[in-house]
């Protein structure tokens, strides 16, 4: 059995954020692009932080294009300078140049009530009251609060008995919500705050919806500019003749599909999300084609986690080299693939954003 | 809790063997205090296979062992129901074993007293698909699969339902006679007089005897344990031939449990990948298959062995009640050797010397009445009151899953946390198996933490050991598990491989 062949441009190969960023930017520039996305990427189940140089004109480049396209989606990210903390659900803080409605509780808001939502396990507000008093000298209240309305399913209902609380019941002139379920309307937090009159902001924590919205608005972009996104797809092979390749086979279930392409992005990640595969106590390329080795890394004290960390895709001057030693002309690698890259060892998002951003035109030149 | 401060018994050490005596003595009616130092069933009863010995592993070598695990086996499937599993057990015999063994091995079973039976080896590979297709022979035997740390609190619940104050996080801080008793200073502040000290502090029973200026003949032989994730045989699998390294595969929980080695070492030394390796050796010879199952984590604990010559393997599994009034301490009572499936025989031996240096008599009820510790439904199969929370029976329980590997729903950890024996997350960890699956607490440790309202820093520290057992497994799925767990962890500035002493 097989699904309709494709034809493209390029085909992009991971659809999370390095892919969908280089695929909005080629699209951007008028190639046809298909990204082939095989499960929950990476993205999606990060904190959503991203943290941006802001020495660099590319990073600067990068904000300018995806915040306005963001603002048409209906959520309101700012970059700031001055990274902001977002508070974890255990009380640590996190440091973000990007910060959307619900993260921009900065360092300087001395004056804040942390809520606890009974019945929402991911945020002990005495919890974080205490670790945030420990770490950073914040002394946040703690506060529960039991709601007689779901969020998801009558959020109207929810806002106003909440609003309320905090208007009546709390002090503080900012308050710090648990994670919110990721369908919570947008909205929702600025229609807290019209009702208490105080600056409502939410904690941050992985598995939570924060990545998993900023993975929606990067989808989102995509598609409105004209990338095919192929949802359900793994790669299975890459056809490689002389220096180039010129087709790949996906699969999707018991299904396969053929897409021929002028240049390819492998996007597909590091060995959590597979784009890297273990075998024995190594890190390899599963598809067997590409070399891989591990970069200088700090950051985590066991070697062997970290050299497995920093493993990735060897490339040359971009360009992907097979275990044959040969780069090939037109595949490039962006993303946690390569070595180095990979979260927490690499910067994270915003790194793999903005290098994917700038890997664009390398790839146009190629075609 | 109150505290006496002059009691006839204060039993050391809080694993089966030592909650196993507070039980039998407070049922006869004796005052008894135990302290144990970390938490209950924190040394070698926590790190043991999680076999219920049938005896017959010691048929051929060591008979004395094997009739007392024979009698005692049968006793515990009784009473102590709740954390049991009765799978029964295999011995096989791989393609290059002797298979003169089983010329010894069936009538040393039915000398012991266990009921063992030749199979047909097409029989078994029907059941157990992924035993080796080359196995030459068969046997079945009434072994089974056991919690230990479920039977420890079992104890612990039980003891103290009669009478018995029963502590965890209460260390020995230095005991010494006083005039015909004995006087201990307990966690720096409680000071406790006994007229009777039972010492059953396992592999620190030297240490504890020599604190009195007595001494016992031991020997500390080191274990290790390889966790694979989800039940590769249904029943537990021996190697049939005399006793030796990777010989068992136990079908236990959510996981499959591989052991063990036998090797000096002392009491809190790490597994290492060098032991793993060997073991998944081992048991490929029956096993083919172990060398891709999905490794969890490995452990060590240490066997307190009686000593007298004998070493690791040749050592016997018996145990001795030493009275040292010969040593010139008079009211010190040791015990030493013996495994977890004799630990009722241990506790019923060791109580019956207490008995009689008390000068008081009263017949040991051990064995007679169930280990109930939840009271008013039978206590079936891995029943327990924090179950009866996950079915929601309780009002104002939360049954959201805050450990998805092993199903326990954060109103069980809030349950358990509310307990004045849980200190940190591993207490936690060790009355919910929350944190024990195969992301070993990836997961679920901050659920585990603020149920406890613990910070990062406990957070660190205990997520520091769980490593010291996931670092000799890091390959394959695991490696790629733990490398999402740094993802994870960073969020919250905690570096999950640094080990925190």
């Amino acid at each position: 059995m097989s699904l309709p062949d494709v034809d493209a441009d390029v085909l992009v190969a991971g659809g999370g954020a390095a892919g969908l960023v280089v695929a909005t930017r080629l699209a951007l520039d008028g190639r046809s692009v298909a990204v082939a996305s095989s499960a929950t990427p990476a993205t999606s189940l990060s904190t959503g932080r991203v943290l941006l140089d802001h020495d660099d004109p590319g990073a600067e480049e990068w904000a300018s294009f995806f915040l306005a396209q963001f603002r048409r989606q209906g959520a309101h990210y700012v970059m700031s300078k001055r990274p902001a903390v977002a508070m974890t659900n255990l009380g640590t803080g996190m440091k973000q140049s990007l910060t959307s409605p619900l993260f921009d509780w900065t360092s300087k808001d001395r004056d804040v009530a942390v809520v606890g939502l009974v019945g929402n396990g991911d945020l002990d507000p005495d919890l974080v009251s205490l670790e945030m008093g420990r770490s950073r000298r914040a002394k946040p209240r703690p506060y529960w609060f039991s709601p007689s309305f779901s969020p998801e399913l009558d959020p109207g209902g929810f806002a106003e008995e909440l609003g309320g609380a905090l208007m009546n019941d709390v002090a503080e002139g900012t308050v710090v919500l648990p994670p919110l379920p990721h369908s919570t309307p947008y909205g929702f937090l600025a229609e807290l705050r019209k009702r208490s009159g105080k600056k409502v902001v939410e904690a941050a924590t992985p598995l939570s919806w924060p990545g998993r919205r900023l993975q929606t608005l990067l989808e989102g972009t995509a598609e409105r500019l004209g990338v095919q996104v192929l949802r359900d797809r793994r790669l299975l092979s890459i056809d490689v003749n002389g220096r180039e390749a010129d087709r790949a086979f996906l699969s999707s279930g018991v299904r396969t599909q053929r897409v021929t392409f002028n240049g390819l992005v492998l996007a597909t990640g590091n060995v959590v999300s597979g784009g890297l595969a273990v075998s024995g106590r190594g890190v390899v390329d599963p598809l067997g084609l590409f070399r891989v080795s591990s970069a200088r890394a700090s950051g985590i004290s066991s070697g062997q986690l970290r050299a497995t960390l920093s493993s990735g895709l060897v490339t040359r001057r971009g360009k992907a080299v097979t275990t044959n030693g040969v780069s090939l002309r037109n595949v490039f690698a962006v993303g946690s693939l390569l070595r180095g890259m990979s979260y927490p060892l690499g910067r994270g998002l915003g790194d793999v954003m903005v290098h994917a951003w700038e890997t664009a035109p390398a790839v146009e030149e190629a075609l | 809790m109150p505290m006496r401060s002059r009691v006839e018994v204060l039993i050391i050490g809080g694993g089966a063997t030592g909650t196993g005596i507070a039980r039998d003595l407070a049922m006869r009616g004796v005052e008894v205090v135990l302290v144990e130092a970390g938490d209950f069933a924190a040394g070698a009863t926590g790190a043991n296979h999680g076999m219920l010995h049938s005896g017959a592993r010691y048929a051929v070598n060591d008979p004395m062992s094997a009739r007392e695990c024979t009698v005692e086996g049968e006793v515990l499937k009784h009473i102590a129901r709740f954390c049991i599993e009765d799978t029964g057990g295999l011995f096989v015999s791989a393609r290059d074993d002797d298979e003169g063994y089983m010329d010894r091995f069936l009538p040393a079973c039915r000398e012991a007293g266990i009921r063992a039976r030749e199979i047909d080896v097409a029989e078994v590979l029907g059941t157990e698909p992924g035993l080796d297709p080359g196995i030459k022979a068969a046997v079945e035997v009434p072994d089974a699969s056991i919690d230990p740390f479920f039977l420890t609190l079992g104890n612990v619940g039980s003891a103290r339902a009669h009478g018995a104050i029963v502590m965890n996080h209460a260390p020995v801080r230095n005991i010494r006679r006083s005039g015909r008793r004995f006087e201990a200073m307990i966690g720096g502040k409680e000071r406790i007089t006994a007229d009777v000290v039972v010492n059953a502090a396992g592999s620190w029973a030297g240490e504890t005897a020599a604190m009195l200026g007595a001494s016992i003949p031991m020997c500390v032989d080191k274990g290790t344990m390889v966790v694979f994730n989800g039940r590769l045989v249904g029943r537990l699998v021996n190697r049939l031939r005399p006793p030796s390294d990777g010989d068992i595969l136990v079908p236990h929980r959510t996981a499959t449990i591989l052991g063990t080695t036998s090797s000096a070492g002392a009491p809190g030394a790490p597994a290492t990948s060098a032991e793993v390796e060997r073991l998944i050796v081992e048991a490929a010879a029956v096993y083919p298959g172990i060398r891709t199952a999905r490794a969890v984590r490995a452990y060590a604990g240490t066997r307190p062995l009686l000593g007298g010559g004998s070493t690791g393997r040749k050592a016997t599994r018996t145990f001795q009640v030493i009275d040292h009034g010969p040593d010139g301490v008079d009211g010190l009572i040791s015990v030493a050797g013996g495994k977890l499936t004799t630990f009722r025989l241990m506790a019923e031996k060791a109580s019956d010397a207490v008995m009689e240096k008390l000068g008081r008599t009263a017949r040991c009820r051990t064995a007679d009445e169930e280990i109930a510790p939840f009271d008013d439904e039978p206590s079936s199969l891995f029943d327990l009151e924090a179950m009866r929370y996950r079915r929601g029976r309780s009002e104002g329980v939360s049954l959201a899953p805050a450990c998805g590997c092993e199903a326990v729903s954060r109103g069980e950890l809030e349950l358990q946390a509310s307990s004045p024996d849980v200190m940190d997350m591993g207490d936690l960890m060790r009355r919910t198996r929350a944190g024990m699956g195969y992301c070993q607490a990836g997961l679920c440790a901050v659920s585990m933490a603020s149920a406890i309202g613990a910070g990062t820093k406990e957070l660190r520290r205990y997520l520091g050991e769980r490593w010291k057992g996931v670092e000799p497994v890091l390959f394959g799925e695991q490696l790629r598990q733990e490398a999402f767990k740094a993802h994870l962890m960073k969020v919250y500035s905690v570096d999950h491989t640094e080990a925190v002493e």
